[in-house]
């Protein structure tokens, strides 16, 4: 386990260190002068001046990548360029609500799609079957942001069942946060369990033509109990994949809905430093997004144990 | 399970997928035909006309006004040209680059190792947030954003590709090509790409889908194409200030959006059962 454990780690040293060098680079692909670009149209030539020696934007390319990595090494993302605070501290300040927000969406959508999943295998050609194959074509082709519109249009401004807009933080009392949270986690939870739903539905179709379920059937096992037994058990290892896979989705989502909703979350502070072409903060979230990409599948790859011995039993030997 | 039943599913089933994809094949059509036609025929209502802001929907307006007097049924029938010409550009774009990755990784094995982990490394950051980073950096024209929205997509397709080509690599036609003496570059070029098409071009319709939704969202973060050239998301993003009081300036570019969407990943899966004998075979 602990060689499997060891081998997948190194495995993801070059995909991190790709993303390094990729967020980086992001600075020195853009037109003309960075600095000059963050200080914006009515800065002087001192200012710019000051944000290119602070960045060490004034130093050869590999040094200011070395310079980079070193920072890295200490957990130091960077300061902000218009706060002159650390970005590290900005994106912990701000993690609660997008980690709430991605928390119940994926419970959500896993509690949604696969049953979701299952129910149109098992009525294959049917209505129900259509019905909703054809709401998780309409989740993930309809943007976010008009789904979040319209709920809040619905829920919020003309039923007012809902808070409009805004973030109750845990502190406030899980009942008020969650609250807050329901539009923007169905919002997301509709792109999220469509492509969990379609996953289910096609593994488990896949499934239902193995020999081993034929002889269920064949033993005179009710189809509800071989479809539980037999056939949900195989469906694990595709299902917590698309899961996982479908993390950088509800990340990009998360951008997104955090906006439409105005919580004031990492996505948030994300489109904001955009806007304000913070760039230093905006590398710091896309490392953090990208590690916690990997991470999210390293824990894939390790629940696959829980779902298949066989793999169980690769992982011991 | 009786035999007629299953027969008489599988007619209903048939027929029903035939309507959706006749259906989808329409939307598809009369988007095309209002990219064409509109600009041209209404232009694209850029010009400021205040004391017509803000109109609900009916008579001139069909889909009523934005805060600037602008027609947002014009705005939103010629927008269709820039969201389907981001949508076809960023197919090509990916498509070339991708699988051209994808062609020489599934090939030539040392480039496998160095191109698959910088594509690792390219799907290991969220898409939205690479595209909207690289729009931001490289300005908001219609060529850039095509490429900010390129960039996340190629990875996936150079992924496919990969894929194919190492399926195809061990046909008994390639090593017939290499047995004669064909160059590499021929092999890849007359024999692999070829068959690799059709797998292409399945990819090419869920890239055109993504793509045509990146736009809109990355409009309505505000790192988009500039209002002056109507998109479906920039007249969204236009709206989100007066959501409340003119839901319809998101309403209506969002239908559209949305239906195009859908009726291309319709057409998408269509196209891939088509190929896939599997798939096809699982919806009887």
């Amino acid at each position: 386990m602990a060689r499997f454990l060891f081998s997948r780690l190194l495995a993801t040293l070059p995909v991190m260190l790709t993303v390094l060098v990729v967020v980086f680079m992001l600075l020195h692909i853009g037109p003309g002068d960075p600095a000059a670009a963050m200080a914006g149209d009515n800065a002087s030539a001192e200012q710019i001046a000051q944000i290119r020696q602070r960045l060490h934007l004034d130093q050869p390319l590999v040094v200011q990548f070395l310079i980079y990595l070193r920072q890295l090494a200490q957990f130091d993302l960077g300061v902000s360029v218009y706060s002159g605070r650390p970005v590290a501290t900005m994106i912990l300040q701000r993690a609660e609500p997008t980690l709430m927000l991605a928390l119940t969406t994926t419970l959500l959508s896993v509690l949604v799609a696969v049953p979701a999943g299952v129910f149109a295998a098992r009525r294959l050609g049917l209505v129900t079957d259509y019905v909703v194959m054809a709401l998780c074509v309409a989740g993930f082709s309809i943007p976010v942001f008009v789904i979040g519109y319209a709920l809040m249009q619905v829920f919020a401004i003309e039923l007012g069942w809902l808070p409009v807009q805004g973030y109750r933080p845990l502190a406030s009392g899980l009942w008020n946060s969650l609250r807050s949270l329901t539009l923007p986690t169905v919002a997301l939870t509709l792109l999220f369990a469509a492509l969990v739903a379609r996953i289910t539905r096609a593994t488990l179709l896949n499934v239902l033509s193995e020999d081993y379920i034929r002889t269920a059937r064949a033993k005179g096992l009710p189809e509800r109990k071989v479809v539980a037994t037999h056939a949900l058990k195989n469906i694990g290892v595709p299902v917590v994949t698309v899961v996982g896979t479908s993390f950088a989705a509800l990340l990009g989502g998360v951008v997104v809905t955090e906006s439409v909703f105005n919580l004031p979350g990492i996505g948030r502070l994300t489109v904001d430093s955009i806007l304000s072409r913070d760039y230093p903060v905006v590398q710091g979230v896309m490392l953090v997004f990208a590690f916690v990409l990997v991470v999210v599948n390293l824990l894939v790859d390790l629940s696959y144990a829980l779902f298949d011995p066989r793999i169980r039993q690769d992982m011991r030997s | 399970m009786s035999a007629q039943p299953q027969t008489a599913r599988a007619g209903r089933s048939l027929k029903a997928s035939t309507v959706v994809i006749g259906l989808s094949f329409a939307i598809v059509a009369m988007v095309t035909a209002c990219a064409l036609l509109a600009p041209p025929i209404l232009g694209y209502s850029s010009d400021l006309n205040m004391g017509e802001a803000l109109q609900p929907p009916g008579s001139p307006h069909w889909f009523g006004t934005d805060n600037l007097g602008r027609d947002i049924f014009v705005r939103t029938l010629s927008g269709a040209r820039t969201s389907l010409m981001v949508g076809l550009g960023v197919s090509l774009l990916t498509l070339l680059a991708g699988g051209l990755i994808g062609l020489v990784a599934g090939y030539v094995r040392l480039a496998d190792t160095v191109l698959m982990r910088i594509m690792d490394g390219l799907m290991a950051i969220p898409g939205v947030l690479l595209a909207v980073a690289l729009a931001s950096l490289l300005g908001g024209g219609l060529l850039t954003v095509m490429i900010a929205i390129s960039v996340p997509e190629i990875p996936r397709t150079a992924r496919l590709m990969r894929g194919v080509v190492l399926s195809l690599r061990e046909m008994l036609y390639i090593d017939a090509a290499i047995a004669i003496g064909s160059s590499t570059p021929r092999i890849l070029l007359r024999h692999i790409l070829p068959n690799a098409t059709e797998a292409l071009v399945v990819q090419a319709t869920f890239v055109c889908a993504s793509a045509i939704l990146a736009e809109a969202i990355l409009s309505f973060i505000g790192v988009g194409i500039s209002p002056d050239l109507p998109s479906w998301g920039n007249v969204m993003a236009g709206g989100r200030q007066f959501f409340r009081v003119a839901p319809w300036i998101i309403a209506f570019p969002g239908l559209f959006l949305s239906l195009l969407v859908i009726a291309i990943n319709v057409l998408g899966d269509a196209l891939r059962e088509r190929i896939d004998p599997r798939l096809s075979g699982r919806r009887a």
